[in-house]
């Protein structure tokens, strides 16, 4: 598909949501809903595009997908209200915008903060589905050369990985929760002989574990335990002045913008690794490389700017692995892909046979849910400000019963919600001893596609493993999987310093010369 | 991360080693029971095409990771404390243990109790008073009474359904046990309001909530999404005499 057409493509996908107003109202809706669900500490992007996802089974594609995205895109904006007016970040991806919005709303400026992030989230939404358009069918292209040796390997890369990435204690846990993912992703009758795996004699076994309860409980169960347990109270937000885009000050802080938009593009890509660490990594850049790195954390706009231009952008940036290799890039995005696959897509380098125009459509619904989400921020700040006083003790068991409700509909199957609890509490467990989360949600919903592969370049190969070496794709995937692992052995580490050494002594021998020389 | 949650961590990673491990010999266990060289459906297996391979890789995997969190809870004094303090008494639960207690045993009379043998508006009415009671409720010992008014009878629902001996649905015998939960739930709100401390703002808010949130989303799930609900009994029934009521008014 050429320029031209992808343009026409793009304006006819567009007008066609628009023209139908009940578009519209599933559009606006779903935003405002995914601003509350950000703005809710305790409710995540994550579970909101679960729930979601319950209600949208019988829409058909673009209308299911404008309501998630909808969704997705203001609740990682939402984030920012409780940031920057309670000093709480509703969502992880908005905790970086505390440092400085709320020192601001401090100074009575919080209509100006919320105006800030509003805009800047916008900004970074355009831009990283720039990127999504531009790069993606890039990488579409070259997955096409995939067989089944890259295709296993890329999925034990998503987990190695996200478990790398997102792990805060030992970096194995992160892979021993990937593990568990693809343990739990063993249950049912395997693609290739339709044998019955670990069923137990369960017929509600039989076709495996599903997607979605698993994310539901995975995320939702743990969530609802850990707030009120922990007794998590909010503060009081204090009064909101007019929120208004603030325009002048975002041209002021271009290069901000520009530079986190392309650190959020680039960490949403790596599979797992969300929006939070985006957000963190860009404020971190900003403060680093400003001229004056003490007015950070104390009301600095450049740092509301970048952390909620990053997890912005990062949204676009977890799309290109989604949509091109079906590795999610982010948690959200992996509830995401298991939306796609509900509604019969299946994300992956043949997207662009399958589904012609498959990505473009996505970069128009994710341009109008990005409006969408601007003109809630503009319009009803106030309004999301008070539904901040809503205690957790009153509407965290109701998105309990969400949990509930939602995991039921998919299926109409009770098993599911049976499993739902037990993941959850599992979940908590795990969470509780800093086990990631995300490696273990991706292990469940790339494991079918890890072990269908495997089998599958064996098979072609007869036994050999010689193609996972000589393939330069395979081989690259390997190299960086191993060294991942073998990052983390102690004996690696004192070689590679011991290797290392005599090299960085002459490198600062060299610069000690240049020094005095100079 | 400070020290004692380094210390706490290293401990439960010994138990957590142990558990893996078990997980990891139990799927080793099943996996070998899978068709590897022999043949299933007709067809001769090889290795690499049985549905064993996958299991057994993972299990390795596990095995070997298991056994490196293992080793290092041995090293850093973390396996040496969790056995030391199998032997000392604890001062009992504290305050956040026993409100993650009271959560899941919530939720799972709820989920392994109503939800697949009571009327879904009866119980979700039930289980939201009881959970936003013994959260929100300011006294104490109206949101205990909130909380055990809503265990006892959905775990003992629970475990009789268990059995096989909860009524099927549109029986005589179901519309007696939906029943049954209205009057629990009635004797339970009773029991709360028994007490005059906690006749206030708290317990109007966790009634509104418990009542608004099923009677929003039931309508909403069954008559616009039309998705059926778990269990249909006597209240939802009496939903849909009504909608049917307001359908033949309307035509």
């Amino acid at each position: 598909m050429d320029l031209v057409q992808q343009f026409g493509l793009f304006f006819s996908v567009l007008t066609n949501l628009v023209s139908s107003p009940a578009n519209l109202l599933i559009l606006v809706t779903s935003s405002f809903l995914g601003i509350i669900f950000g703005a809710l500490p305790g409710l995540t992007a994550t579970l909101g595009v679960a729930l979601l996802t319950t209600l949208t089974y019988g829409m058909p594609v673009e209308t299911a997908l404008l309501a998630l995205f909808g969704m997705y895109v203001g609740a990682i904006y939402g984030g920012s209200y409780p940031s920057i007016l309670i000093n709480i970040p509703g969502t992880a991806a908005a905790a970086a915008t505390a440092m400085d919005g709320y020192p601001l709303a401090q100074r009575g400026e919080g209509g100006r903060a919320l105006g800030l992030t509003t805009t800047a989230s916008f900004i970074g939404t355009c831009i990283g589905l720039v990127f999504l358009v531009a790069v993606a069918p890039l990488i579409a292209e070259l997955a096409l050369q995939f067989t089944s040796f890259e295709f296993c390997l890329l999925a034990f890369f998503g987990i190695i990985i996200s478990g790398t990435l997102t792990s805060k204690d030992l970096v194995y846990k992160g892979w021993i929760a990937g593990l568990l993912g693809l343990a739990l992703a063993c249950i049912g009758r395997d693609r290739l002989q339709f044998y019955p795996r670990y069923t137990f004699d369960i017929p509600a076994l039989d076709g495996g574990i599903e997607v979605v309860p698993v994310l539901i409980g995975a995320f939702g169960i743990p969530q609802i335990l850990r707030v009120l347990a922990n007794n998590e109270r909010l503060g009081k937000p204090g009064p909101v002045g007019r929120v208004l885009p603030e325009i002048g000050t975002v041209i002021k802080n271009l290069k901000h913008i520009v530079r986190s938009a392309f650190i959020g593009v680039g960490i949403g890509a790596v599979p797992g690794v969300g929006e939070d660490i985006a957000g963190w990594v860009s404020y971190a850049t900003a403060k680093n490389t400003s001229k004056h790195p003490e007015t950070f954390g104390h009301g600095e706009p450049a740092g509301i700017v970048s952390s909620e231009t990053a997890n912005n952008a990062c949204i676009g940036g977890a799309l290109i692995p989604l949509l091109t290799l079906g590795i999610p890039g982010s948690p959200p995005a992996a509830m995401l892909l298991g939306a796609l696959m509900l509604h019969g897509v299946n994300p992956g380098p043949m997207i662009s046979f399958e589904r012609p125009g498959f990505i473009v459509s996505v970069v128009a619904i994710m341009l109008l849910a990005s409006l969408a989400m601007w003109i809630n921020g503009i319009l009803l700040a106030r309004q999301v400000v008070k539904i901040l006083r809503a205690p957790p003790s009153v509407f965290l068991p109701v998105v309990g019963v969400l949990c509930v409700l939602g995991s039921y509909s998919l299926g109409l199957n009770i098993f599911n919600l049976y499993l739902m609890v037990l993941v959850g509490i599992a979940a908590y467990a795990l969470g509780e001893m800093e086990y990631p989360i995300s490696p273990l949600v991706i292990g469940v919903i790339l494991g079918p596609m890890a072990d269908e592969n495997l089998r599958r370049a064996l098979m072609v190969s007869n036994g050999s493993m010689e193609p996972f070496f000589t393939r330069p794709v395979a081989a690259l995937l390997l190299t960086v999987i191993v060294l991942t692992i073998l990052s983390q052995v102690p004996a690696y580490k004192r070689l590679r310093k011991r290797l290392m050494a005599p090299l960085v002594k002459r490198l600062q021998g060299a610069l000690g010369r240049r020094t005095s020389d100079g | 991360m400070d020290d004692d949650k380094v210390a706490r961590l290293r401990r439960a990673d010994f138990w957590t080693s142990l558990v893996l491990l078990a997980i990891a010999g139990l799927m080793l266990k099943g996996a070998l029971g899978f068709p590897i060289t022999d043949s299933y459906g007709g067809v001769q297996n090889v290795w690499y095409v049985s549905p064993a391979l996958f299991p057994l890789l993972v299990t390795v995997a596990l095995v070997i990771l298991a056994c490196v969190l293992l080793a290092n809870a041995i090293q850093t004094g973390g396996a040496a404390a969790a056995i030391a303090a199998l032997g000392h008494r604890t001062s009992g639960w504290s305050e956040r243990q026993k409100k993650l207690v009271l959560m899941i045993g919530l939720l799972v009379g709820y989920v392994y109790g109503f939800i697949p043998y009571v009327d879904y508006v009866v119980g979700t009415v039930f289980f939201l008073f009881a959970f936003v009671a013994a959260f929100h409720v300011v006294d104490p010992t109206a949101a205990r009474r909130a909380s055990i008014g809503f265990l006892i009878p959905s775990l003992a629902v629970a475990l009789i359904g268990a059995a096989g001996w909860m009524p099927g649905p549109g029986t005589a015998a179901a519309v007696a046990s939906d029943l049954l939960m209205i009057g629990a739930f009635a004797l339970t709100i009773a029991l709360v309001l028994a007490r005059p401390e906690a006749r206030g703002r708290s317990v109007a808010t966790t009634l509104a909530t418990a009542l608004i949130a099923p009677l929003v989303l039931t309508p909403a799930f069954k008559y616009a999404l039309l998705v059926p609900l778990p269990r249909e009994g006597v209240v939802v029934g009496f939903m849909d005499m009504i909608r049917y009521a307001f359908r033949a008014a309307l035509s």
